[in-house]
């Protein structure tokens, strides 16, 4: 959460205000704009224009306020925008179109895709490096417990624990999400 | 086999642990791992679940095997966004409006779609020589990133006013606006992209723009910086031209950052990131690392 005075700075366009508010929300924007866009490219393009609305809208900022959903809002209306420039900058025949092109791969980035990738991601940063590990090895490599210790050269017992732990978390962070769910 | 997680079940209601047990539980479907190690670890209890909260548990499983939502930005991405930011309060501020020093605009369709959002979306960021008052419904205002090299060729210009001087301007002025054809036809035609260069924390006070034109022989990048000191000795900086992927292509070196030609045998369609590096006659041909300029380039 931005101070006053790193808001004021932020507002100038203070070099060392707006690395500040990169390094605190640049991993949960690029992640929902990679969720969204699946480019590299794209995403790396939505993420710079979603914080320049932010600087660009930064006086109706409030200080103390977390900015994660307001900047959540952004890279998903970003994501949309983006989305709809690649749909439409060019008509070709089906066959010239690359198998990966957007248009072809990409569904529309909906509210409730880019608020469950926001809602992941920030869960999973919240969790300790050590726990965040273990769930990341299980559920993007898939490996199972015992494969994980010993992947970290760690006791399965351990690693049941702290897998335990991380999940305990996620399940109570996104409690909201879950019953969300169609 | 129950599972066996030893205290961290005592406060956990059944329901509860086994709806966490099956959150973290075994992903082997999609792994390395053997038989012998799935049925190992195949050891928590489902039959307390519901067919729906196995549903719901399995959606949220879906999401954190998501590799996007494991994904890192890249390292330049901060010195962009920065870059970004810093051109835009150099050319006036967050709180201008349309038609103003504002240096963007939202599009006739943004302005349509929402009025209540937070944010004043820009689809992308135009960098022009134009005056940013040229903007119109349903474009991106510019930011005017030549208006500092036009100053400065104005003030050159302005040299060059006395009576002597004005004969021999006048008896060109056939052959200067014949030329100037010539040159507003190319420009028309003319690729141009545009790029806004900011301080990374190495030289805070520098800052620079370039110009990248596509040329027969290649991009013809037009760099002009300021707050660089000069290099020299085995010391000077380098350019580099970056794309997605991190790859780095070379497009020169250079002592100081004034009126500086470099050029390009990749587009900035393709590589759309510059790069200025403190470097060392080393021998050692990769980057230093130590970027001291950083900026997007931008369509014209």
């Amino acid at each position: 959460m931005l101070t006053p005075d790193e808001l004021q700075r932020f507002r100038a366009g203070e070099s060392d205000a707006v690395r500040a508010v990169y390094r605190e929300y640049g991993r949960l924007v690029f992640a929902v704009c990679r969720n969204a866009l699946s480019s590299p490219q794209l995403a790396e393009e939505a993420a710079q224009q979603t914080f320049l609305k932010a600087w660009r809208s930064a006086a109706s900022i409030e200080p103390g306020r977390d900015l994660a959903p307001w900047l959540a809002t952004i890279a998903r209306r970003t994501c949309i925008d983006t989305f709809r420039q690649e749909s439409r900058e060019k008509t070709s025949a089906i066959d010239d179109v690359p198998v990966a092109h957007p248009a072809l791969v990409q569904s529309p980035v909906s509210i409730e895709q880019t608020y469950d990738a926001w809602q992941v991601r920030q869960a999973l940063d919240e969790l300790p490096d050590d726990e965040r590990q273990i769930v990341q090895l299980q559920h993007l490599e898939g490996m199972t417990q015992t494969a994980v210790a010993e992947r970290l050269n760690l006791p399965v017992g351990t690693v049941k624990s702290r897998s335990y732990r991380a999940h305990k978390k996620l399940a109570a962070r996104l409690k909201h999400l879950r019953e969300g769910f169609d | 086999m129950a599972p066996d997680f030893g205290r961290h079940h005592a406060d956990d209601n059944a329901i509860d642990r086994a709806r966490i047990e099956y959150l973290a539980g075994d992903s082997s479907s999609v792994g390395p791992t053997s038989a012998d190690l799935r049925a190992a670890d195949a050891d928590f209890d489902r039959t307390e679940l519901s067919d729906a909260d196995r549903a719901e548990l399995d959606e949220l499983r879906a999401l954190l095997a998501d590799p996007t939502l494991w994904s890192e930005p890249p390292a330049e991405l901060e010195d962009s966004v920065v870059a970004l930011i810093a051109t835009a309060a150099a050319s006036g501020g967050p709180t201008g409006s349309e038609g103003e020093q504002f240096p963007f605009v939202r599009s006739t369709a943004e302005s349509n779609r929402d009025e209540t959002r937070p944010d004043e979306p820009a689809r992308s960021v135009s960098t022009s020589t134009s005056a940013p008052t040229d903007a119109t419904p349903g474009q991106t205002a510019p930011i005017d990133l030549g208006a500092a090299r036009r100053a400065k060729q104005e003030r050159s210009g302005r040299r060059f006013t006395r009576p002597a001087v004005l004969v021999a301007a006048a008896a060109a002025v056939v052959a200067v606006a014949l030329s100037a054809v010539v040159v507003v036809r190319n420009s028309m035609t003319q690729p141009r992209f545009d790029v806004a260069l900011a301080a990374t924390e190495l030289v805070p006070g520098a800052s620079g723009n370039a110009i990248m034109l596509k040329t027969d022989s290649g991009w013809e990048i037009q760099l002009d910086a300021t707050g660089l000191p000069r290099l020299d000795g085995g010391q000077f900086y380098q350019a580099w031209l970056r794309n997605a992927d991190g790859i780095l292509v070379p497009i020169g070196t250079f002592n100081e950052g004034t009126d500086v030609i470099l050029w390009s045998g990749v587009g900035p369609a393709d590589f759309p990131t510059m790069t200025i590096t403190r470097e060392s006659a080393d021998g050692d041909q990769a980057s230093s690392g130590q970027r001291v300029l950083v900026g997007p380039a931008v369509p014209h």
